[in-house]
């Protein structure tokens, strides 16, 4: 036992202290700087931040934005969440997938793409420009509420969908059913039996959104103009262009707490959703489309959900090839020209290698450990909750608060690590590292020891044993977790933005700053570095839906 | 043939397994049965070499196994949660155990193909399907295809049938009987339910506490259970303790037992008794005449019946006595709740010993 026991420390070393330096130094890094950032104790960040009417009105717009992204993205996806628990019908699978899509794209991938679809030189504005004749473009949205609301529902309506869609496909319709036996008409039975029965899950999925939105960075930096500021945009203000570590690391500490109360309620609920009380083998629950109104109901709701998530995006591609001399390759071929002529000027083309080589690292790291990990955390007789907890945490901090906690530990003795490069791959890790471990330690869990011993019995030796059982299970875990930090690495932007060198940037940081200049040639580049980006994470997302087996726990 | 021999195994310091000793012969099927928590199934992966006894051998045509590792020794197991393989289909699945034997790709074609249609599957239809999307039955059929495939020289089962319904249970035992003596297979079978056990088994061991409380044919275990743990096993619960015993010769020259208990004084000829004889069991067939007033002194029952039930055939009626409730068979007529004497036949009463106290 004792043997077994430091074999299972050694494993779960490495990671543990990778997570030691790399999370909890950073973190314990801005606690200190919140608290002690002027030598001696001082509270007046937090006082600042809860008497100044400034700070109060980002809290207080942080905080409603996100309630009501959240409330509109349950709103357009209970529909969706009905029809795929309740009905049976041709492309399901593929329909189910591609809503998956705009959750797993980086954020500087879908906000330009709403410019795409809605800002002064998008295709709606063109388009109505033409139409009628118009000298300015008729729909202002870019610096809005809506075109926020609008990227946070795009971003989110997966959550919902899915989180509703399992919970309601696992209902009993023979509740509902005894329900209209009794006199119940059926808004009644939905009033009474569906909604209480789903409100456990409608609640964690609107938490989680809740949570994402809450935290949301991209999507308010780039869309929301100056006006429109959350906690998290604040942070990274005060951090990068204020310079007061003191107060932003106060003001990341005001945020990691309200987001702390708000996982441990989503976990406390996410419990109560898993365990369903009484499951149904999908051939009862479900049904074919029989009526034309049945019919009519679900072709017009799936043309919209799928119009309105992948239109985004199809638009971003469509707008890259627009150039000043009409349809072409123009935006992409000029991505490795310096046309600017600026001697400090870095081709983006430099940034494509720089991310693929970042996302390499990354991709290489994050599965080593996240091995290693996953290996401690089944092995491990006790504890093994724990561990798993513990390498959850940095799923649950802000990229933004991330980057921002590296700045203040990593820049001064005894870990002056400023002109480190690999900080970004390091940073770009511990954020993949959780969606790795999540996607082995189930697979781990299912070889369970009868599936050795069956194959034993066979006839297969232990090296057989391994090729056939261990291998192939945790091979495909191993792609999609792979893959996840494939695409977490290209698209971070949070973090990277804060902790990068210049003469190091990636894709999303190239694309930030052609936004930020003005020009068609600038938002030309964007659009197409956006377009690139996509298609290289809807590839990976393609491979990963290949690698996936059945169906798996969801979030 | 496989010879069990003198196998002991303690888990967690406490004895599982006692000095346990068998034989299995050519192409007879061996029913282990027993209460759960017993070690069967623990005894059942000692032969299949997935664990090490603390003594004792495993002998299987006359080498002993205990340096073979299991997948050389050429035995199957079916699993009690079938560990299918989740991560290939039906035919990967039974094609696994002839992989291992490097059959050619031909062979295995025509193997699983015939194996599958072998347990009732159309090889045609489930040949490509999800292992993890076939009902309970099916998925028990593959598992028995899979370990059927490789032809095993011995095979083992631990209790494959368990998460069935009773009427399921029963009808895929006497079918998996009958394919197995078809197949001419020698097969060791574990299971905790006497019903399936008789469909099953040429041969019945009982084991309770880590130890052999009785072993024979079905019948043999139910007209003579040696204790009165086994006859409850066997659902013979007619059991009185035996306060005082005596042994006298009758002018003819034969010998008799006389046993003294709570409900009146049983004799029986003295070669009806075991070794040890603690307990008193008249058999369910055991009355002769129900009267209202008797002049025996000896095998004779006082008590009212208070309940009929039809079983099998058979009214069952239930005797309230001082000591308890006796269930016989009785065609006869009946009068509930009437005091009245049964008059039991000597020829149906066994004097046998305690056993392990359940």
């Amino acid at each position: 036992m004792r043997a077994r026991f430091s074999l299972q420390s050694l494993i779960l070393f490495l990671p543990l202290g990778f997570l030691a330096l790399f999370y909890f130094y950073p973190f314990a890094a801005i606690l200190g700087f919140a608290f002690f950032g002027n030598g001696a104790l001082d509270l007046s960040g937090f006082q600042a931040i809860f008497s100044d009417p400034y700070y109060l009105s980002v809290l207080w717009f942080t905080t409603w934005q996100a309630a009501l992204s959240t409330l509109l993205t349950v709103i357009a996806a209970l529909p969706a969440a009905y029809i795929f628990a309740r009905y049976q019908f041709r492309g399901q699978t593929l329909a189910r997938a591609l809503t998956t899509l705009p959750f797993l794209m980086p954020t500087i991938v879908v906000a330009p793409a709403f410019i795409a679809l809605f800002g002064p030189r998008g295709i709606l504005n063109v388009a109505l420009m033409n139409l009628f004749d118009l000298t300015s473009p008729p729909i202002q949205l870019l610096d809005t509420i809506w075109i926020i609301l609008l990227a946070h529902i795009f971003y989110n309506y997966t959550i919902v969908f899915r989180i509703v869609s399992t919970a309601w496909a696992n209902l009993d319709p023979q509740l509902g059913n005894a329900a209209r036996m009794l006199g119940a008409n059926r808004p009644r039975v939905f009033l009474e039996i569906t909604l209480p029965l789903l409100l456990p899950a409608i609640l964690a999925a609107s938490l989680l959104v809740f949570i994402f939105d809450f935290t949301s960075f991209g999507v308010i930096l780039i869309l929301g103009g100056a006006r429109l500021v959350t906690l998290e945009v604040e942070i990274y203000r005060t951090a990068a262009n204020l310079f007061d570590l003191p107060l932003a690391a106060a003001l990341s500490l005001v945020q990691i707490f309200f987001t702390l109360i708000f996982i441990f309620a989503y976990t406390r609920l996410q419990a109560r959703v898993t365990a369903p009380a009484r499951l149904r083998p999908q051939h009862i629950t479900k049904r074919a489309l029989k009526t034309l109104g049945e019919k009519i109901f679900v072709v017009a709701n799936l043309a919209t959900m799928l119009c309105f998530l992948l239109a985004p995006l199809g638009v971003l591609i469509l707008q890259s090839l627009q150039t000043a001399q009409g349809f072409g390759l123009q935006n992409y071929f000029a991505l490795h020209e310096n046309t600017r002529g600026s001697a400090t000027f870095i081709a983006p083309t430099d940034a494509i290698r720089n991310s693929l080589v970042f996302a390499g690292v990354t991709v290489a790291l994050a599965v080593a450990l996240g091995l290693l990990a996953a290996y401690g955390i089944t092995r491990a007789q006790k504890g093994g909750g724990l561990f798993d907890a513990l390498f959850l945490l940095p799923l649950a901090t802000s990229a933004v608060t991330l980057g921002f906690g590296y700045i203040i530990a990593f820049s001064r003795a005894p870990l002056d690590f400023r002109a480190a490069v690999w900080l970004v791959p390091i940073a770009h890790t511990l954020v993949a590292l959780p969606l790795v471990i999540r996607s082995v330690v189930p697979m781990l869990r299912q070889i369970r020891p009868n599936l050795r011993e069956a194959a034993a019995t066979l006839g297969a030796n232990p090296t057989r044993v391994f090729r056939e059982i261990d291998l192939p299970i945790v091979e495909r875990a191993v792609i999609v977790g792979a893959v996840f930090a494939f695409i977490i690495s290209l698209g971070e932007f949070g973090a990277t933005t804060l902790i990068a060198r210049p003469e190091f940037t990636t894709i999303p940081l190239a694309i930030y700053r052609f936004l930020g200049q003005p020009g068609l040639a600038n938002y030309g580049q964007a659009m197409a570095l956006s377009a690139l980006l996509m298609l290289v994470s809807a590839a990976a997302i393609a491979l990963m839906e290949r690698a996936r087996v059945g169906e798996g726990a969801e979030f | 043939m496989l010879q069990i021999q003198n196998i002991s195994k303690n888990y967690n310091d406490a004895p599982l397994l006692r000095d346990i000793s068998f034989d299995v012969a050519d192409g007879e099927i061996v029913c282990l049965l027993g209460p759960s928590g017993t070690g069967k199934t623990t005894l059942l992966r000692i032969v299949a070499g997935l664990e090490n006894a603390d003594a004792g051998r495993v002998v299987f045509d006359g080498n002993n196994l205990k340096n073979v590792p299991p997948h050389a020794r050429g035995f199957g197991l079916m699993f009690q949660d079938l560990a299918l393989f989740p991560h290939k289909n039906v035919f990967e699945n039974v094609a696994f155990g002839l992989r291992m034997q490097n059959a050619s790709a031909h062979e295995i074609a025509t193997r699983v193909h015939k194996t599958l249609e072998l347990v009732g599957l159309d090889a045609a239809v489930f040949a490509k399907r999800d292992v993890n999307h076939l009902s309970g039955g099916e998925q028990q059929r593959v598992a028995l295809a899979r370990t059927l495939a490789p032809r095993p020289r011995f095979i083992m089962f631990d209790e494959p049938l368990g998460a069935l319904d009773r009427l399921l249970r029963q009808e895929l035992a006497n079918e998996l009987r009958a394919l197995l003596k078809r197949l001419g297979l020698t097969a060791l079978y574990v299971t905790h339910d006497q019903d399936e056990a008789f469909a099953l088994a040429d041969r019945l061991i009982l084991l309770h506490r880590g130890k052999i409380q009785q072993s024979g044919t079905p019948l043999e275990l139910y007209t003579q259970p040696t204790s009165a743990f086994v006859a409850r096993f066997m659902g013979l619960n007619n059991l009185v303790e035996i306060r005082e015993l005596e042994t006298s010769e009758l002018e003819t020259g034969d010998w008799k037992l006389r046993a003294r208990t709570e409900v009146g004084v049983f004799e029986i000829a003295k070669e009806r008794a075991g070794k040890e004889n603690e307990f008193v069991l008249p058999r369910p067939r055991a009355i002769e005449r129900v009267v209202e007033h008797s002049a025996r002194a000896e095998n004779v029952l006082r008590g009212k019946i208070v309940g009929t039930q039809w079983r099998g055939g058979h009214q069952q009626i239930v005797v309230e006595t001082r000591a308890g409730k006796f269930f016989f068979e009785w065609d006869g007529a009946v009068e509930l709740n009437r005091e009245r004497f049964f008059e039991l036949d000597a020829r149906e009463i066994q004097f046998i010993a305690q056993g392990e106290k359940t």
